[in-house]
């Protein structure tokens, strides 16, 4: 950007800035929400590119920033009103929220889309890689698969070493002092050991346990000597091609040093299994990976998740390694390269398949972890602040950090009509006419920016629906780093955790408690709407302001009843040409779908008049991922049915020695194109009313069924915390059976 | 608690005690009370005592105590000839009947006079005579003077006191009284009875013990604590005595009738006292400027010595000399056939003196002003403004109009100084200050006890106070209230009829005082001109206990004049036409100082056409408080570049006015007895619109017709069905929050409309008013009067307004519709129109606005300048703002291109 350009942006910004505070009276509001709405419209239906994208976003910005100013200069309550202290906080909140709004904005303002960097045709000009896949207290099942699925990674194999960093076989914990602990870890150290030998894998440990993950990492780092590192969670298994998607563009920038590549989930999370909108709904992630990492990326930005993300080893022992300073290592580190002036890339391509947290208790750990890590970073390492970085990539770490404040702003926006209905409170100083035509428009619009820019990849109020929920536990750990920046500790996120029934959540009560005194604010309210007609138009703001906060809360509480586990898990959809063979017939047909232990067959209604019903075992052949090769699988069948003129078949596959596991491994996790399919079969858009509708109906739904549950069942299992009791990729058949 | 308590308000204290404890004098104090059943009659000698009928669930009782200098209240006339002063008044009237005690008091009708004397009845109200205007009385001892208003040589046939009134629920009544006397004597004593509600007495007094002169009636209280009660309640001592309900009846009898100038607008003079018409005599029928001017002036000096009294004037020419033709003297032999009721006679000597008789002819030496009393049954007054020329009865008519000039105590004076023009300013609201509302509020509203919940403040803005912005006015409210209000009580605050803000009243068993609870109002609620910022309780009663239980005073809550009200610094334009500022300030024909010249036009040239001149000039000159010297009167525009005020029937105004207008389209009644007819009409077109050949093509210019919105300003709640008859539709807004919703985007729908309108060439503009079902074009609603603000078709800047009616007769009664307060109050927007049946009246806008002046200098006023330009051009401001963020886009677009060409 050059000085010109640059002085003549500002000077028109600071033109449309002081236009934007000028008070111009209602009726010129009302022109300007109705452009920006009826803008925001032909932008959904005719979704325009370049100059009108970007003028249209402007114009959505100008709305908001006409409110913010309305907002400070009229709207405030008096300062020594009983009012002023709430409404205070309420415009504190407001201007988080419309703060964490502009930066999405700008750091979404270009998203960028990478070209694939193709690899050298040399081996030697092939980068050295060491895969590091790290583990803690992870069940050897799940390291099985993801060191499998390494071994199968396509790079050349004298290029490619595989490290499996083992944290749970550290000395401090094989001889600690609790000696039934340390005999479960000797054990699970020596399975370890010998599923490394096994599959060709260097087995790492080190003395004690310091700095949890990054000090594994760190100390790993020091044990071997790859350009590149690979690093994975344990659960993240890799797709065969994820270096082929990864490393060339190593080559292109010698700066580069990290590549990050998005986290795909096998397995929906508490909220998207709860209300069953896991097939449905995009994922939670797909939000940040698919959207707002390529908008990072645009202002070489991007961040480290920790995982499926190649580091090169000179940038990154220049920076002292993994950053140890915050739970979140990974963002930090990621913030140290940046400053240090090294660059990052961002692939658009889901390379790894993960676990999801599967209680809501583990999805709280995890996030409560995350937050608390990039408060740090906003404590202790401020990007405003923070040297070498470029303004754009402080804007975009600032982004990041500010986001994880949302729990304040969030229960402020919960507790903001709560004034008024019980208290009398006024903290919000407007008329209605000022609401319908400053308050609406600013939300309107930024809820149809959300939609224009995510829409395909979150719905409306989702994202609503997960800061309602976590607010309400995260909100003190919160605090406590505000207090205490260094005292978080890393906690490992639980995952594979089982729910073998349905199930009230431990952590239900305080939803259960938000949504009955919002509940009740709703009748007051109506009760005054009838008593005090004067009131009126006032309580039209607070009590619709209310009914958004409940119908939030009534979802929520429908998270809050957990469904059993393995419904809805681990299933990938292939679309895969088969041979179905048995002894007595054979036919065409397609893998529609597969986890490790079960598939669905679907066979045409022509190829399926040989089948004999009463045969229950045949085999599956099938062209695997990354071969050129038939294999075969053997195959119990369990279950036929005939549906729009197709045979469905649903079998249990019978693995039979480590080939059929091999091969399993890579039917289900080798192939990264059937997770693209995947998600993008469940990306559609949806309006703001239908998404509202959907996640009462939803809400409701689950509360309902929860309600029944509590009143007549005698006995409800609590959720489990124990980690322990972990089975791998729970299928739809053990629900079944 | 800013500043020194004063004395007044030290007194206060018993009232609202509790919270801080601190003393309040309230300037205007609602009292809800609780019903107390009818109590026992008690009866003295000469004094009968009664216990006021209340209806049950009637259940509040208000009262409203005025502040020094607060405008006297129009008790001299009869209750059956009273007109409400301001919608409050209509408002309660219309719901609840006439005050009481103006119906309580019958008229003992006419004495019959002795040879030489006249008897003049008075009925003065205890606030008028009252200097503080306070009518209570606090403590153990409390003393209230009323001043007798008997004039030097008059003699009391016969005298009166009613007194309605009510005590502190904390006194003892055995041991409590009221003592009315004179000089020391009583006359009366009373009991004070708190348990029985309001207690009403009437009180004959003896005439000898009112002789004239100036002289003092007093009111003594002593006040008791009622036993057994808390200790806190115990110190609640006063008796507040009804302001509406309390009179003071007269029978004076003038021992020689005279009259004397000095009494003009006194309770005593007879001109104007029974609020019907006054007859302007003219000796030949009006029919050059100068005449109409003379009437003209003559108006405004009567008007502006009748204060806010409206007055009607009709224009009578003297009949021609009896039988010896010519027409241009009175007749010398012959009684003046002067009409009944009171009349002014303006002529020069040559004139008047065949009629006035050679003893009053002779005493006119030069402009003159005199006063004399018919011989007639009703002593009836004629004021006489004469000269020996022309020029002198000029001079004389001018020098009544100013108000400067001060009339003697003698029936005639020789004009011979024009005294300098000071005219009475009015007391505006200056944005930028902290004013409190006793500083410059006058209360409004009916002054009865038992039917007033609201407590009504009326603020006068200037007319460059442009309003069409998001600012916030900030009212710090001291208040205080009793023990018992309830959990959930409310105090709103109401501006222009709209819900502003609210004060949540603390549930405290003890009541409380607030000092400086901050309320925002939004700015846009004020207009410039006449405002009323009213507070509304909304009190629930809390469990009684002890002395709360015992008494039969309700919850309350009082609202202190040291309230202030903080208004923030505003762009100082005037947009005109603007109905609203013509009826709050008469702008701009009753600026004084204004650059434009002023002009108003009468149309045509019949008495009633002048009568309705003479009546709204009056009507301004009273707005304005000022004589308005410098409106010229014609009946020609003799200069293009004014301001000019059309009167006239419909058919006589200029069609260049005229067809800019949308009379057309409205649907004005004609006089069903009306001789006069426009031409090419007649009785078969009625009730069809009078004038057809008006209607511009297309059917209006951007019409925007009137909605149920308009009627949320409406000031007389009575007048609702009227208007929903008006308008064919119900106004109450839909209940439920979507109706509000939907009549807020009403109101965004209809200024978006007008605002596209104003872009669209004129050929293009839709027929809105085709399209609405307002009161443009539709046969069904009708109305007799209509007045319409305009741009000027003959000069930049400048306005034309037009009020107009079918035809002459129905001209002069639409006019004296038009100029009871609420129908003058009602003007709003550009086009307003009105019936005779019912006070009120529609109104609308129909095109844009337009600044009276240029741009400011000063770089604050600038930016507020313009931004008042924008508010009244959104389609300006948009093009703004999107050609500044298109080219915000286009250097992004470029600058993020040439990021992502090197790589981001």
């Amino acid at each position: 950007m050059t000085p010109f350009l640059l002085t003549f942006w500002l000077l028109c910004a600071t033109i449309v800035f002081w236009i934007g505070l000028q008070d111009v009276g209602l009726a010129t509001q009302a022109w300007l929400a109705l452009a920006a709405i009826a803008s925001l419209l032909a932008l959904r239906l005719f979704k325009p590119s370049g100059l009108i994208r970007m003028f249209i976003l402007l114009l959505a910005a100008f709305v908001t920033l006409r409110y913010l100013s309305w907002r400070t200069f009229y709207s405030l309550p008096p300062v020594d009103s009983s009012g002023f202290a709430p409404g205070l906080i309420l415009y504190l909140a407001e201007l988080h929220a419309i703060g964490l709004y502009f930066l999405g904005m700008f750091a979404n303002l270009a998203p960028k889309e990478r070209a694939p960097a193709r690899l050298p045709q040399h081996l030697e000009n092939y980068p050295s890689v060491d895969v590091f896949i790290a583990t803690y207290n992870e069940p050897i099942e799940i390291l099985r698969i993801t060191l499998t699925a390494a071994t199968h990674i396509r790079y050349p194999k004298s290029r490619l070493e595989i490290f499996l960093l083992d944290d749970g076989g550290t000395d401090e914990k094989l001889h600690g002092r609790n000696a039934t602990a340390a005999a479960a870890a000797r054990q699970r150290a020596d399975g370890l050991r010998r599923l490394c030998e096994e599959l060709g894998v260097h087995y790492l440990t080190r003395r004690s346990n310091t700095h949890a993950k990054a000090g594994n990492i760190n100390s790993a780092l020091t044990q071997s000597s790859g350009d590149l590192v690979l690093v994975l969670d344990a659960d993240h298994v890799p797709a065969q091609d994820i270096l082929e998607q990864t490393v060339g563009h190593f080559l292109r920038d010698p700066k580069l040093a990290l590549v990050q590549t998005p986290h795909f989930f096998v397995n929906p999370d508490p909220v998207e299994r709860n209300l069953g909108t896991f097939y449905m709904m995009p994922s939670e992630s797909e939000m940040f990976y698919q959207a707002v990492q390529k908008g990072l990326d645009f202002w070489n930005a991007s961040m480290f998740c920790g995982s499926a993300a190649v580091l090169r080893r000179r940038h990154l022992l220049r920076v002292g390694g993994i950053a140890t300073s915050s739970v979140t290592e990974d963002a930090l580190t990621s913030l140290e390269l940046h400053a240090a002036g090294y660059n990052s890339a961002y692939v658009d391509r889901p390379v790894v398949a993960g676990l999801a947290p599967e209680t809501f208790d583990s999805f709280v750990t995890q996030r409560t972890r995350w937050a608390q890590g990039m408060v740090q970073i906003l404590l202790l390492n401020n990007p405003l602040l923070k040297r070498g970085l470029t303004p754009a990539q402080r804007l975009c770490y600032l982004n990041s950090c500010l986001f994880w404040l949302f729990p304040f702003s969030r229960l402020v926006f919960v507790a903001a009509p709560l004034c008024y209905l019980f208290f009398g409170l006024r903290i919000f100083e407007a008329t209605l006419s000022e609401f319908i035509l400053f308050t609406l428009p600013h939300v309107l619009c930024s809820l149809m920016i959300a939609n224009h820019l995510f829409g395909r990849l979150r719905w409306p109020f989702v994202s609503d629906l997960y800061e309602l929920l976590l607010s309400l536990f995260t909100i003190r750990p919160v605090l406590v780093v505000l207090g205490r920046p260094r005292a978080p500790r890393f906690r490992v996120t639980p995952k594979g955790d089982a729910i073998v029934a349905d199930q009230v959540t431990r952590l239900a009560m305080p939803v259960f408690i938000l949504f009955c005194t919002l509940l009740i604010a709703a009748l007051i309210g109506l009760f005054r709407y009838y008593a005090s007609p004067l009131e009126q138009d006032h309580l039209t703001i607070v009590m619709a302001w209310n009914v958004v906060n409940l119908a939030l809360a009534l979802a929520g509480l429908g998270v809050m009843y957990e469904r059993a586990g393995g419904a809805s898990t681990g299933w990938i959809l292939r679309d895969k040409p088969i041979n179905v063979v048995t002894r007595s017939w054979e036919a065409r047909g397609v893998l529609q779908s597969a986890s490790l232990q079960a598939a669905r067959l679907v066979i045409d209604f022509d190829q399926a008049q040989g089948v004999d019903p009463g045969e229950r075992y045949g085999q599956v052949q099938i062209v695997l991922p990354g071969s050129g090769m038939v294999s075969d699988f053997p195959i119990l069948i369990e279950r036929e049915d005939v549906h729009r003129g197709q045979l469905v078949l649903d079998a249990w596959f019978l693995p039979d020695g480590w080939q059929d596991e091999h091969g399993l491994v890579a039917l289900c996790f080798g192939d990264s194109a059937a997770w693209v399919a995947f998600q993008e079969q469940r990306q559609r858009e949806r309006s703001l009313a239908g998404a509202f509708a959907a996640l009462f109906m939803l809400g409701l739904s689950r509360s309902l069924m929860m309600a029944k549950a509590i009143l007549f069942r005698e006995r409800l299992v609590p959720v489990s915390t124990d980690s322990t009791a972990m089975v791998p990729y729970h299928d739809l058949w053990k629900g079944r059976r | 608690m800013r500043g020194i308590a004063p004395p007044a308000r030290r007194l206060a204290e018993p009232l609202f005690r509790g919270g801080r404890g601190r003393p309040r004098l309230p300037v205007l104090v609602a009292l809800l009370a609780l019903v107390a059943p009818p109590g026992p009659s008690d009866a003295q000698d000469g004094v009968v005592v009664e216990q006021a009928p209340v209806e049950p669930g009637a259940g509040a009782a208000a009262l409203i105590v005025e502040p020094a200098g607060a405008e006297a209240p129009a008790a001299e006339a009869p209750a059956a000839d009273r007109r409400p002063e301001t919608e409050q008044d209509a408002a309660d009237e219309a719901a609840f009947g006439p005050p009481e005690a103006a119906t309580a008091i019958p008229s003992s009708g006419s004495a019959t006079p002795e040879a030489g004397t006249a008897i003049d009845e008075r009925v003065l109200a205890l606030p008028a005579l009252v200097a503080a205007g306070d009518l209570q009385l606090r403590g153990r001892y409390a003393r209230l003077d009323l001043a007798l208003p008997v004039e030097s040589g008059a003699t009391v046939r016969r005298a009166a006191l009613k007194l309605a009134y009510q005590s502190a629920p904390s006194l003892l009544s055995e041991s409590s009284r009221l003592v009315v006397s004179m000089k020391g004597e009583a006359l009366a004593e009373l009991p004070l009875s708190p348990r029985r509600g309001q207690t009403r007495a009437e009180i004959t007094l003896p005439g000898d013990a009112l002789p004239a002169g100036a002289d003092t009636l007093t009111l003594t209280a002593w006040q008791e604590h009622r036993e057994g009660c808390s200790l806190t309640l115990s110190r609640d001592l006063w008796t507040q005595i009804d302001p509406a309900n309390s009179y003071l009846t007269l029978e004076v009898e003038h021992p020689d009738g005279a009259l004397v100038l000095s009494d003009l607008g006194e309770p005593n003079w007879p001109l104007g006292r029974t609020g019907g018409a006054v007859s302007i005599i003219t000796p030949e029928p009006v029919e050059t400027d100068l005449w109409l001017e003379l009437g003209g002036l003559v108006a405004r000096g009567l008007a502006l010595r009748l204060e806010d009294r409206p007055l009607i004037i009709e224009h009578r020419a003297a009949p021609p000399a009896g039988g010896q033709g010519g027409g241009t003297t009175l007749a010398a032999d012959q009684p003046l056939d002067l009409p009944a009721g009171d009349q002014v006679v303006i002529g020069t000597f040559d004139q008047l003196l065949t009629t006035l008789g050679l003893e009053i002819a002779n005493r006119i030496q030069g402009p003159y002003i005199g006063v004399h009393r018919l011989d007639d049954e009703h002593g009836d007054g004629v004021l006489v403004i004469s000269g020996l020329t022309e020029d002198d009865l000029l001079f004389a008519a001018t020098a009544f109009a100013n108000p400067a000039l001060e009339l003697p105590a003698a029936p005639s004076v020789m004009v011979d100084e024009m005294p300098p023009l000071s005219p009475a300013p009015i007391p505006f609201v200056r944005p930028g200050r902290i004013q409190t509302l006793e500083q410059w509020a006058a209360p409004s509203g009916p002054r009865s006890q038992s039917d007033e919940r609201r407590m009504s403040f009326v603020l006068m803005l200037p007319p460059d106070f442009y309003v069409a912005d998001n600012r916030k006015a900030e009212l710090r409210v001291n208040y205080g209230y009793k023990p018992n209000v309830g959990a959930g009580s409310a105090l709103h605050v109401i501006v222009n009829g709209e819900y502003a803000g609210l004060i949540n009243l603390e549930d405290s068993a003890e009541g409380g005082i607030v000092d400086g609870q901050p309320v925002r109002l939004p700015l846009r609620l004020f207009r410039p001109g006449r405002n009323v910022l009213t507070f509304e309780p909304a009190l629930t009663n809390a469990d009684a206990v002890g002395c709360s239980q015992l008494a039969d005073g309700g919850p309350s809550v009082g609202v202190f004049g040291d309230s202030t009200l903080w208004l923030p610094t505003v762009s100082n334009v005037v947009n005109l036409p603007d109905l609203g500022l013509f009826a709050s300030l008469g702008f701009p024909y009753g600026a004084e100082g204004m650059e434009a010249p002023t002009s108003l036009v009468a149309t045509a040239y019949d008495p009633s056409t002048i009568g309705a001149a003479w009546t709204l000039v009056a009507r301004m000159a009273q707005t304005a408080r000022a004589p308005l010297l410098s409106l010229d009167l014609g009946f020609s525009v003799r200069n293009e570049r004014a301001h000019v005020l059309y009167v006239g029937p419909l058919s006589t105004l200029d069609q260049r006015v005229a067809a800019r207008t949308p009379l057309a389209r409205l649907h004005l009644r004609r006089d069903e007895n009306a001789s006069f007819l426009p031409p090419g009409s007649g009785p078969a077109d009625s009730p069809k619109p009078l004038v057809q050949a008006w209607a511009p093509p297309g059917g209006g210019e951007g019409l925007v017709p009137l909605r149920a919105a308009h009627a949320e300003a409406w000031p007389v709640a009575g007048e609702r069905a009227e208007w929903e008859r008006q308008i064919g539709r119900p106004v109450t807004r839909p209940g439920g929050p979507f109706g509000r919703i939907a009549a807020a985007m009403d109101d965004l729908v209809e200024d978006a409309s007008r605002s596209v309108s104003e872009l669209l060439p004129q050929a293009w503009q839709p027929d809105l008013a085709a399209r609405e079902p307002g009161f443009f074009g539709d046969e069904s609603k009708q109305f007799d009067g209509a007045a319409v603000a305009l741009a000027s078709p003959f000069a930049p800047r400048r306005t034309a307004t037009v009020v107009t009616a079918a035809d002459p007769r129905m001209l002069e009664r639409a006019v004296a519709a038009l100029v009871q307060p609420a129908t003058w109050y009602a003007l709003r927007g550009d086009v307003a129109a009105w019936t005779l049946e019912r006070p009120g009246a529609a109104a609308a806008r129909v095109a844009a606005r337009f600044p009276l002046q240029d741009p400011p200098s000063g770089l604050r006023q600038s930016v507020l300048y313009w931004n008042s330009y924008f508010a009244e051009h959104p389609a300006f401001w948009m093009l703004l703002v999107l050609g500044g963020i298109l080219m915000l886009a286009l250097i992004t677009r470029i600058s993020v291109r040439r990021l992502a060409g090197t790589g981001g």
